[in-house]
């Protein structure tokens, strides 16, 4: 990686290069081989889903792409998807600076006993409090709303827990100077620190979109317009429509994973360098 | 720089948090004020709803005490413990994930030239397999493709390319992983029964080839195994001791390690089961206190609790790789008539037996390459350089190097890893359950939150459903708090 | 960093709007009333249909719409919590087991009144199908289809290996009969086998065989732990796993995307790896996409008392939809002649009104040769045959349910006797009834009139006296006991 401090152990003798590589390449093949099995599941037809073999033998069915657009407004429930993820994510990343700022660089009485209650909440399960949390969407009103899947997941202890630690790491010298040039609190947050907490922000935005984009329950519960549904609910509909279509499914599947493959691909330096930064130091 | 007043930094640092602080309040603090409350009445949605409005009762401490005598949560608890088991496995596959990827890091990578070249090659293969048809052997021909291509553009990029690939179980987590897997393990027309099935057939004529080789030699290189395992571990122990590394606490606890395999591999002989656990306990008492009585002339004194998190990770590990030893000394002897039959590869998801390890398994291939790898890439590449040089220059063998510099560089990494892994281990297991085994077979498969799900959503009892919730938040505090207390001295050593 | 964030609050801001502006008009001319149920052909034909019927009749124009209906497990939940709450449509599908837990929980329109006025009374339907419509003597909703269970067997399977189809009526001993030499005949020595006899046992109807219901004829206690229970058990346990007619459940489960397994009977039964499954006339919804059969339909065996248990798709009225009067029209619609006729046309179900069954449209559709025949035996059994399932006032069935199922898989997991689960299921029925009247003092009342009441059905018993039919609850025994002459024709006491 480009920016990463290299630090391969020195002494590994460059004969070994290949090697190293075929094994690796072999792990890889074995991360890989599910999703060999969907792309391959996803190109056969109804009736051979259930075969053992992994080709499809009757040749390949470009058509249940296809298919998987006529039956389910796919391009919606994606694009609820991304919207309700990146809401979130933008939120969460803000919010969650916001308090790892205050928890990291002011000091005020009783900071860390509320920090530790933060934490704490992070063990309950949240199974406990959906009901609860439900009836509040429905006293506010938000049932079947974009607001109330945004909402309830936006302010996050995981996400004020990493920040902080992470800016932790960044030296105090640079705020103090802005401070004695006379910036506000808030000067120092936007102009200084937050700039500096860019991989660390970058890591907390990945980690909690791939969560939101993946998330079920909640948005099954929560929506009943079929055109607010976000993709892991609408995939419900291979589950009805045409009995269980495991074939559109798996095609459905292979589709909605590629936007993640894409982000990461694009993002994943920073997200390297944000974690290595120090977000993780006890 | 000016002198603020306590009154004025308070309303600042308010300020700033109150965004994160309104919202926490309104979607986490009430709702867990409610389920607090709600643990200790007999609410049942059923009957108080909108529609309905019998009275709420409070029952105190009535939800605690049923479920003390309740059998199906203490199955679901040692079913969420044992599930846990897969941890420190799962943890350790990330390291080595991440130490493999960390050693083929280049400085450049050619991203570019990489993906023109991947394309192209599938491409063309593409084109082939569609000219071909579809034959079964044409996987082969697939994989094959797919290695070289990986194997071309992992070289081509420096291995960034592996990151991404390690971490694709990740990108599909959930419904599909569950589906993906529930297939894989198919008992008849699942790829790994039908790897599996060759295989045990030519184990099966090899035992019957040689039946004094397996009914006799299997349990003896077992229990040598075993022996030699918990010799290695009583004296790494005691040098520990020795070298005030490791308190009292930390000896029992290694000591209880090894004690607990002995235990079940005395009732599975025969013997009583309080017997067996009071010979397994005793065991554990004489090795404990072998080791405590040595005098530590030299050397500081240490704490009392000094290195129990280490010792409390390595029983963990130890007590499956035993198991699994033990196993071999106990089904040996059987070796031989089971062969005539024949061994049958397991029935994964459906076998009480094997359903557990096979979830255990599949959460192990997703962890491995999960955002604990690339926690521990970014480790990697923080321990600074010199370190490893400085080690060099005193000829240091590479398993010194790992565990003299890069596994205590690591700790804050494995410490975080492992509160989480915790916290997610005890809570999870409800998607899985859900999509892949409904619980099942004979509820080998039910976890905690399955259990919460279903006495809250499917009964209604809302109360006892907190109730339970509460037990188990109860448990990842104690727990995470322990991992704060030994964990983390450990991890600043 | 900052240029990043405000760039993606202004895209998410645009996207949210157009997001916004391009859902589906919320406000219509007309009412809108919404449905919960599956989204395919027929239903979008009734939606189609309803309309038409309302203009006939002069009745100002709804707007009905469908809402997808959620078929895995956590449908029910998704159900309960949305009606609970105060938001779930108007109309929705309410299958076995589903009807109590909605009832209890008050979130279905009472329309006992209003069927009677506008005739749509229970009493139109099947009387088996009356307990899927009606707690207490309270009608809750109407049917949309009328199902039961039997014995689907592809002739060509059976034709392949050989082996002769099963009579129309049977019991278990040709079952293990006719069975053992057909997974003899089908799956070749030395291999691992692939093809079974049937898919799923129904333990409910093997009990009843016996003269055996969940419940006494009160339902005031679970009675599974009686010796009928534990031939049963042993019976289910030797076919699936000493006989292996039956598959296990991963054997089942292993293709779908949920745990319930259904639909890969369907694909398994078409390529002839099940030569029979047990499922209802809809099963060819899920036939017909996967080509054309020779299909025949057999009475399941039993032990003796034959039976068939009958169940229905009924549609109920949320109590708390803003417009209960159109939402109740629909269910008039159900009972009327232009949706009977649809129903009985499409071949996948029975229609709500039994003499619609009869006609020439539904005994003999033109467009499957192969099937011939079906449509009459199901007619004919369902007639002769058919019993309501048992459920008890006194615990949610969906409870029972989970429970038996869970001991069931203790047995075949080979880690309960027979005798065991047969125990520990009606302990743990019996426990939740504890509890529910513990719970709910309106329960209580009633629980003790039958007790009452049960006290007096065994002294008669005992004297070996005829029974009064309004003595009892369970329409199970009531049918027993009719079929043996138990009940007093004499009336009221």
């Amino acid at each position: 990686m480009g920016t990463a401090t290299p630090t391969t152990e020195p002494s590994a003798p460059r004969s070994r290069g290949l090697g190293l590589h075929g094994l690796i390449t072999l792990l890889s093949l074995g991360m890989m081989a599910p999703f060999a099995w969907m792309a391959l599941a996803s190109l056969k037809s109804l009736a051979e889903v259930g075969d053992p073999g992994w080709m499809p033998a009757a040749g390949f069915h470009w058509g249940n792409y296809a298919e998987v657009f006529r039956v389910i407004p796919f391009l919606r429930f994606v694009a609820n998807s991304l919207v309700i993820a990146g809401w979130v994510t933008l939120l969460q990343v803000f919010t969650s600076a916001l308090a790892a700022f205050s928890f990291a660089r002011l000091d005020w009485p009783g900071r860390d006993r509320v920090f530790f209650l933060y934490l704490g909440t992070m063990m309950l399960p949240g199974l406990v409090m959906l009901i609860a949390n439900y009836q509040i969407m429905v006293r506010l009103g938000l049932v079947d709303t974009y607001l109330g899947l945004v909402l309830p997941a936006s302010f996050s202890a995981f996400g004020t827990f990493l920040l902080r630690q992470f800016m932790l790491g960044i030296p105090r010298a640079l705020d103090e100077a802005a401070e004695i040039d006379g910036a506000s609190k808030w000067r120092i947050f936007w102009d200084v620190i937050l700039p500096l907490s860019r991989p660390g922000l970058v890591t907390l935005a990945i980690f909690t979109f791939m969560g939101n984009y993946q998330s079920f329950f909640w948005p099954l519960v929560m929506m009943k317009t079929v055109d607010k549904y976000t993709l892991p609910v609408g995939l419900l509909f291979f589950d009805t429509d045409h009995g269980q279509a495991t074939h559109l499914l798996m095609a459905a599947v292979t589709m909605s994973v590629a936007p993640l493959i894409v982000l990461f691909v694009l993002l994943q330096r920073q997200l390297i360098r944000g974690i290595q930064l120090g977000a993780v130091k006890g | 720089m000016k002198v603020q007043s306590a009154r004025r930094r308070c309303l600042v640092g308010v300020a700033f948090l109150l965004p994160n602080i309104a919202g926490f309040c309104a979607f986490t603090l009430i709702p867990l004020a409610l389920s607090f409350m709600m643990a200790f009445t007999d609410w049942d949605f059923l009957r108080r709803n909108v529609f309905r409005h019998d009275p709420l009762q409070w029952v105190g401490l009535g939800n605690f005490t049923r479920l003390l005598v309740d059998t199906q949560f203490w199955r679901d608890l040692g079913n969420t413990c044992f599930l846990m088991i897969g941890l420190p496995f799962a943890i350790a596959g990330s390291l080595g994930a991440a130490l493999l990827l960390n050693r083929i890091g280049g400085r450049r990578c050619r991203t570019g030239p990489a993906l023109a070249a991947a394309t192209l090659v599938l491409a063309a293969s593409g084109l082939v397999l569609l000219r071909g048809g579809m034959p079964e052997t044409g996987v082969w021909f697939l994989f094959g493709v797919l290695a070289a291509t990986v194997l071309l553009a992992g070289v081509l990029t420096r291995g960034s390319v592996y990151r991404t690939l390690f971490y694709l179980p990740h990108f599909t987590a959930g419904v599909a992983t569950y589906v993906l897997w529930k297939k894989l393990y198919h008992p008849t027309s699942g790829p790994i029964n039908l790897a599996l099935n060759p295989l045990l057939d030519q184990v099966s004529s090899a035992v019957r080839f040689m039946p004094g080789l397996f009914s006799i030699g299997l349990p003896l290189a077992g229990a040598a195994g075993a022996l030699t395992l918990v010799a290695w571990h009583l004296l790494r122990l005691r040098r520990r001791w020795d070298d005030s590394e490791a308190g009292i606490s930390a000896i029992v606890t290694g000591s209880l390690g090894p004690a607990i395999p002995l235990g079940f591999l005395l009732a599975r002989l025969g013997l009583p089961g309080a017997a067996s656990a009071a010979v397994a306990l005793a065991a554990a008492a004489l090795a404990a206190a072998l080791i405590s009585r040595r005098p530590r002339p030299w050397g500081p004194k240490c704490a009392a609790d000094a290195g129990l998190g280490l010792e409390v990770a390595l029983a963990l590990a130890l007590i499956p790789l035993l198991a699994i030893l033990l196993a071999c000394v106990v089904i040996g002897p059987s070796l031989p008539a089971r062969a005539q039959a024949g061994f049958e590869a397991p029935d994964w998801l459906g076998d009480y037996g094997s359903a557990k390890p096979a979830l255990m398994i599949m959460a192990m291939w997703a962890a491995i390459g999960s955002n604990n790898m690339i926690l521990y890439l970014a480790g990697l590449s923080n321990i600074p350089q010199e370190l490893y040089e400085a080690a060099d220059m005193d000829g240091a063998s590479p398993r010194q190097r790992f565990w003299n510099i890069t596994w205590p560089q690591l700790a804050p990494v494995t410490f975080f890893i492992a509160v989480m892994g915790v916290i997610e281990g005890l809570q999870g297991g409800f998607e899985m359950a859900r999509t892949m085994t409904a619980g099942g077979p004979a509820g080998s498969t039910t976890t905690l939150s399955y259990f919460v799900y279903t006495e809250g959503f499917e009964t209604g009892r809302l109360g006892y459903a907190a109730a339970v919730a509460w037990v188990l938040f109860a448990l990842v505090f104690v727990l995470s708090l322990l991992n704060f207390r030994y964990g983390n001295r450990n991890a600043n050593d | 960093m900052k240029r990043v964030l405000l760039a993606s609050l202004g895209v998410l801001t645009v996207a949210t709007v157009i997001l916004h502006r391009t859902l589906p008009a919320e406000r219509s001319a007309v009412p809108v009333i919404t449905w919960v149920t599956d989204d395919d052909q027929v239903r979008h034909d009734t939606v189609a249909l309803f309309g038409r019927w309302l203009a006939e009749n002069r009745l100002p124009p709804v707007d009905l719409r469908i809402d997808l209906r959620d078929n895995t497990p956590t449908g029910p939940s998704k159900a309960l919590i949305q009606g609970v709450s105060g938001v779930a449509d108007d109309l929705t599908d309410v299958y076995m087991n589903q009807l109590e837990p909605f009832q209890k929980a008050g979130i279905l329109l009472d329309v006992t009144d209003i069927a009677r006025a506008r005739g749509f009374g229970a009493a139109l339907t099947y009387p088996a199908v009356r307990s899927d419509l009606e707690v207490m003597g309270r009608q809750y909703g109407f049917p949309r289809a009328v199902d039961s269970a039997l014995l689907w067997v592809n002739r060509a399977t059976f034709a392949r290996y050989g082996i002769a189809e099963p009579p129309s009526r049977w019991n278990w001993d040709q079952f293990e009969e006719i069975g053992l030499r057909f997974v003899a005949a089908a799956n070749p020595p030395g291999s691992r086998q692939r093809v079974f006899f049937l898919n799923r046992v129904w333990l409910p109807l093997l009990r009843r065989g016996l003269g055996l219901s969940t419940f006494n004829e009160t339902m005031t206690r679970c009675t599974l732990d009686d010796p009928r229970n534990v031939e049963v058990l042993r019976r289910a346990y030797r076919w699936t796993v000493t006989d292996r007619l039956l598959p296990t459940q991963a054997e089942q489960y292993a293709l779908v995307s949920d745990a319930t397994g259904f639909d890969s009977s369907f694909s398994l039964f078409a390529s002839g790896r099940f030569a029979m499954i047990y499922e209802g006339l809809w099963a060819l919804i899920r036939l017909h996409p996967r080509g054309e059969f020779q299909l025949r339909v057999v009475e399941p065996f039993t032990g003796g008392f034959p039976n068939v248990e009958v169940g229905s798709g009924a549609v109920c009225v949320y109590a708390g939809s803003p417009h209960p009067e159109l939402a109740c029209l629909f269910l008039q619609f159900l009972a009327s002649r232009p949706f009977n006729l649809l129903v009985a046309r499409s071949g996948d179900s029975m229609p709500p009104l039994p003499s619609y069954a009869r006609t020439d449209d539904f005994l003999h559709p033109p467009h499957h040769p192969g099937e011939a025949g079906v449509q009459e035996f199901f007619a004919d059994t369902t007639r002769d045959c058919g019993i309501a399932a048992s459920r008890s006032p006194f615990i949610l069935p969906n409870e029972v349910f989970r429970i038996d199922r869970e001991e069931f898989e203790e047995v075949l997991a080979g880690r309960a006797s027979p005798e065991e689960g047969a125990r520990v299921a009606a302990a743990r029925i019996n426990a939740g009834i504890a509890l529910n009247l513990a719970a709910e003092p309106g329960l209580r009342r009633l629980y003790r009139e039958r007790c009452d009441v049960q006290e007096r059905i065994a002294e008669r018993r005992a004297a070996g006296r005829p029974v009064p039919a309004n003595w009892i609850s369970d329409p199970f025994h009531l049918a027993y006991y009719r079929a043996r002459g138990w009940l007093d024709k004499g009336g009221v006491p």
